[in-house]
């Protein structure tokens, strides 16, 4: 089941990271996709300020790979594997220790992971339309996150 | 400070923030005795900018030759070490609990006080550890591949943040953009090596001013409209100019926001550090706009641009004159 929304604008992007930080359970893993410049880190920092995180502190984690936001009401583990590149193994950078059903991890570059642990996740993918317009899809891949993706789809009709 | 105030002649200083294993040892807080860096950036350089192996592996394996070697160099036993100060933060957890974690070991061992230090602090400081350096306060900016931070350096101990990057750093996107380009890795010294037969007008890139947090930076925007119009160009791609034209979009940015912070607080003195303040043409710039309006401009040689041990060893010296020692408890962290 995949949802599919244009996205004019960072207002638009704000308004699906709010109804994703609302719908967010502890234990959440979120997959994010695309290009250079598609908008991964500005969706994060849309979903962190819905959990309550002053959205300053979110910045591109390409160099230091993990952030760790501990003061939202989820933690939020932001991780980035682009320098890690294709087939990272993210038990080496230590992301399993995060995946424990305590924390929101989001992860950008996310197709760079083909191991077995992320498959629970939420695939979002981003394409950049030109520099205002994005579309994205959200992909569900397992029933519980089909259940949750019309509560989403709900709340982003209402926006 | 107190009668009781310790000293440090011999001071060991590690670093495992992100890909480096640094350490170095300083005596009586001024003299580098050593600097021994072991850098991934060849190997990072081999896999176009990707990390292979996990740092933090990499580091483990070279730690212990690293500050072997740094005593060597110094002239020094372990015996003679009598403070240690280390980088807590912040950086990557699996790398900097390689280099915490020994100097925690060592400084038990040696029953010797330990420090931990702010990696951008010690960015900050990292131009004391030559000649000619500035009197406190000073801004400081700090411009790397991690980060883009600008403070107002009050002493030693006492940092101020002013404004950082809303998204990613001004050296992650050098390394974004020659990516796009298709160049090598690391951006940094490959676009600014082409810029400089590139006309710096030829494309006019966004400098994101953001009046709100004047103060604060923002790059995604610049590396998304480089992305966007290599998109739209066909045939052969002007390389040279849309280097020079991001270049000049940086430096225009770096440049500005430090003058402005400099006036605003009516200091004198600015100090540009981290791996990005190797950039010939920010340098150049930065010097010639300040100095014209009569501010004082000053660049870390490049050894200390990069991470570095010895720059954690001239925090780490005066927080131990102050008593800030870390208990045996502590722990790394990963932002500040």
């Amino acid at each position: 089941m995949t949802l599919r929304y244009l996205l004019n604008g960072i207002d638009d992007t704000n308004i699906l990271g709010r109804c994703l930080s609302e719908s967010a359970r502890p234990g959440d893993i979120l997959l994010l996709s695309g290009d250079l410049g598609a908008g991964k880190t500005y969706l994060t920092k849309a979903i962190a300020s819905g959990l309550g995180i002053d959205t300053r502190e979110i910045t591109s984690p390409s160099f230091t790979i993990i952030h760790e936001h501990l003061n939202g009401r989820i933690p939020l583990i932001h991780v980035d594997l682009y320098r890690l590149g294709r087939h990272a193994d993210i038990t080496e950078i230590g992301l399993e220790d995060y995946i424990n059903g305590e924390n929101l991890v989001v992860i950008e570059w996310a197709e760079y992971s083909d191991g077995p642990l992320l498959e629970q996740g939420l695939k979002i993918d981003l394409y950049l339309i030109d520099e205002e317009v994005r579309e994205v899809c959200i992909t569900a891949r397992t029933d519980i996150w089909k259940d949750r993706l019309l509560e989403l789809d709900g709340c982003m009709g209402k926006k | 400070m107190t009668e009781n105030t310790f000293v440090p002649k011999n001071l060991l200083a590690i670093e495992t923030s992100c890909d480096e294993t640094a350490a170095a040892v300083l005596r009586n807080g001024r003299d580098l005795m050593s600097n021994v860096i072991v850098s991934q950036v060849p190997i990072h350089r081999k896999y176009g900018g990707v990390v292979p192996e996990l740092a933090s592996r990499h580091q483990l394996e070279a730690i212990v030759e690293v500050v072997e070697k740094a005593l060597i160099d110094a002239d020094t036993d372990r015996s003679d070490i009598d403070a240690v100060a280390v980088t807590q933060g912040p950086g990557l957890v699996g790398s900097l609990i390689v280099g915490f974690s020994f100097a925690k070991a060592m400084a038990m061992a040696q029953k010797v006080p330990l420090t931990g230090v702010n990696h951008l602090h010690a960015h900050l400081t990292s131009i004391f550890l030559q000649e000619s350096s500035p009197s406190f306060p000073y801004i400081g900016l700090v411009v790397s591949g991690g980060h883009t931070s600008l403070y107002i350096v009050r002493d030693f101990l006492s940092v101020e943040l002013l404004g950082q990057t809303r998204d990613d750093a001004a050296g992650e996107a050098f390394d974004k953009v020659a990516k796009i380009l298709g160049l090598g890795y690391p951006g940094g010294p490959i676009i600014s090596r082409l810029s400089e037969g590139g006309d710096p007008m030829a494309f006019s890139y966004p400098r994101a001013r953001l009046p709100d947090t004047p103060l604060d930076f923002s790059f995604s925007g610049l590396k998304t409209s480089v992305f966007t119009s290599v998109k739209q160009i066909q045939g052969t791609l002007p390389v040279r100019d849309i280097c020079a034209s991001f270049q000049e979009a940086v430096v225009d940015v770096l440049v500005e926001k430090a003058i402005s912070a400099a006036k605003r607080y009516a200091i004198y003195d600015i100090v540009v550090s981290g791996g990005v303040a190797a950039n010939s043409r920010l340098r150049a710039r930065m010097t010639r706009d300040a100095e014209r309006l009569g501010y004082r401009t000053y660049f870390p040689r490049l050894e200390f641009c990069t991470d570095n041990a010895a720059m954690v060893g001239i925090v780490g010296y005066h927080q131990i004159r102050a008593g800030m020692v870390i208990k045996e408890d502590a722990d790394v962290y990963s932002k500040k």
